[in-house]
């Protein structure tokens, strides 16, 4: 079975070194965390169907995902369709090499676009999937955090 | 040449923003799409010399645009790299049989996508064609890898009198470090570095497009030569022999950096254009100087200017191919009705005497009297 928790711990600091030359570091991480799950901020997702079905969830405190945008776009002020596009695209990278991962173990999977949300307490569940790994990257540049999120189910 | 065209087809606006600045220091034409439909739409209007295709994307995702692509014989022969966040290798297999020319996984450098679309297409660094236009008295940054300090510091001091900022390491690794911050218009590696190190820096250099063209030259004893065939054949501009000619260096990385050296041999004095001789120029600066006679010529002419000094004071002693470069001159001169007068030492003269091909041309002792020459 492959090891959610490790992949991300892995692919997570990566995507955020490659891209916007970042460096996350990952907390202890939970498995099995208590649910439904609360986020906060603005929160992308990408739903895997297949083999391997879930949901995988990025949640940014808005200052972050602010920072993230201006890093990346090297705009000043970006607007909220430019946020949204960053972090749909960064949870796009994480949830694409999760994929990776399973479909290499043997749980071939497909991708949903993105999506992006925004609240104070987000409550999410996935009752259907019986794996649920979380953990806190630290970006110590920024002072900020990141949470990751990912519900799964392996048909084996 | 044309800029090549490329085509991003992506729905986010952060890959476009990160395609768009990679690009930004190359001459390409860049078009952008934000979904398959508007893809192939733009691939039919445009048609591209590359495609950079998304695979996830709304609306028409890459895949099928991809097969739409592949099944229009007026698009099917452009080629596709494709950009995706999945790298399992069921996915890269499904792409490579789509007949796509290479893929791209996200998250990825601009230097990898860079790399990528070269193998493709031919990218050129900005400004890169006007290189023939920089001269001898332009600034230019010399790298000197070698692992002697002392090399190093002769080469520094060969060239203290260039207008070239020479940088140095006795670090191979450190080497390519350096040159991201500074790229250097000329590299002078040592071949002595183990595990021929030489030749990796050197397969780097031209892996990399933006140093691609950067003339390179090895640094070896001159009795090592295995050593420089191999790096002759792997395509170095030439090899420095150790000990180093100082006195030759500037001409040679000058030549290999195809600058234009004219200015160290002609001089516009009250409308009259003095070719001056160096003391001791040598059979290759002497074979640059004759391919500057015809074009500087012409273009006095063009100017309104009729007449000529070649100045041969300094130099001590008449070579073959000294005078093979005077009499092309003068029959160049002849051939426009441009009036020549040379100048040289009494010494000078005296060999000149000595040489058929030389029987009917006047030398006078002084540029003051060559002067006056005119006027008569």
């Amino acid at each position: 079975m492959p090891d959610l928790l490790t992949i991300i711990n892995k692919n997570v600091p990566e995507v955020f070194q490659t891209m916007a030359s970042l460096t996350a570091t990952p907390g202890g991480g939970e498995v099995d965390p208590p649910r439904p799950a609360t986020l906060h901020g603005v929160t992308g997702s990408v739903s895997l169907s297949g083999k391997a079905s879930g949901i995988v969830y990025t949640a940014y405190s808005q200052a972050m995902s602010r920072s993230l945008t201006i890093r990346v776009l090297g705009c000043e002020s970006p607007d909220e369709e430019e946020i949204s596009d960053v972090v749909g695209e960064f949870t796009n990278m994480i949830t694409g090499n999760l994929k990776s991962h399973l479909c290499d173990a043997g749980f071939p999977c497909q991708l949903s676009i993105p999506t992006v949300m925004r609240g104070v307490d987000i409550s999410v569940v996935a009752k259907s999937a019986p794996i649920c790994v979380r953990n806190t990257f630290f970006f110590e540049e920024l002072q900020e955090e990141l949470v990751v999120l990912v519900f799964a189910k392996l048909d084996t | 040449m044309a800029a090549p065209k490329i085509l991003s087809v992506d729905d986010s606006k952060m890959i476009q923003t990160l395609i768009t600045k990679a690009f930004t220091t190359y001459n390409v034409q860049l078009c952008l799409a934000s979904n398959g439909v508007e893809g192939l739409a733009a691939a039919a209007r445009e048609r591209p010399d590359l495609i950079i295709l998304d695979v996830t994307m709304p609306v028409m995702d890459g895949v099928e645009c991809l097969m739409k692509l592949k099944s229009d014989s007026t698009l099917r022969d452009i080629p596709v790299i494709m950009l995706t966040a999945e790298a399992g290798k069921d996915n890269v297999l499904k792409i490579a049989k789509m007949g796509v020319r290479d893929y791209i996984v996200k998250p990825f450098t601009e230097q990898a996508l860079i790399e990528r679309v070269s193998r493709v297409v031919d990218l050129k660094a900005k400004g890169s064609d006007v290189i023939r236009n920089k001269t001898i008295e332009d600034p230019a940054v010399v790298m000197v890898i070698d692992e002697h300090a002392t090399i190093i510091d002769a080469i520094r001091k060969g060239l203290s009198s260039m207008p070239w900022k020479v940088v140095g390491t006795e670090d191979c690794g450190a080497a390519a470090q350096m040159m991201a911050k500074e790229q250097p218009d000329i590299v002078l590696i040592s071949l002595s570095f183990p595990n021929k190190a030489a030749l990796g820096l050197f397969h780097a250099i031209r892996a990399n497009v933006r140093t691609q063209n950067m003339p390179v030259l090895g640094l070896s004893v001159k009795t090592a030569t295995a050593e420089h065939t191999e790096c002759k054949n792997a395509g170095f501009a030439g090899v420095v022999t150790k000990p180093i000619d100082l006195a030759d260096l500037p001409e040679r990385l000058a030549r290999a950096m195809n600058l234009d050296t004219s200015s160290r041999f002609f001089e516009v004095k009250d409308t009259i254009l003095f070719v001056k001789i160096p003391a001791g120029l040598s059979v290759n600066s002497a074979s640059d100087l004759s391919q500057y006679i015809e074009p500087k010529t012409k273009e006095m002419v063009e100017a309104g200017m009729n007449q000529l000094i070649l100045d041969l004071s300094k130099v001590d002693r008449l070579e073959i191919y000294l005078i093979k470069l005077i009499i092309g001159l003068v029959n160049n001169c002849r051939s426009l009705d441009i009036k020549y007068r040379l100048v040289g030492s009494i010494e000078f003269i005296g060999q000149a005497k000595a040489y058929e091909e030389m029987a009917d041309v006047q030398i006078f002792p002084t540029v003051e009297q060559a002067l006056a020459d005119f006027d008569k």
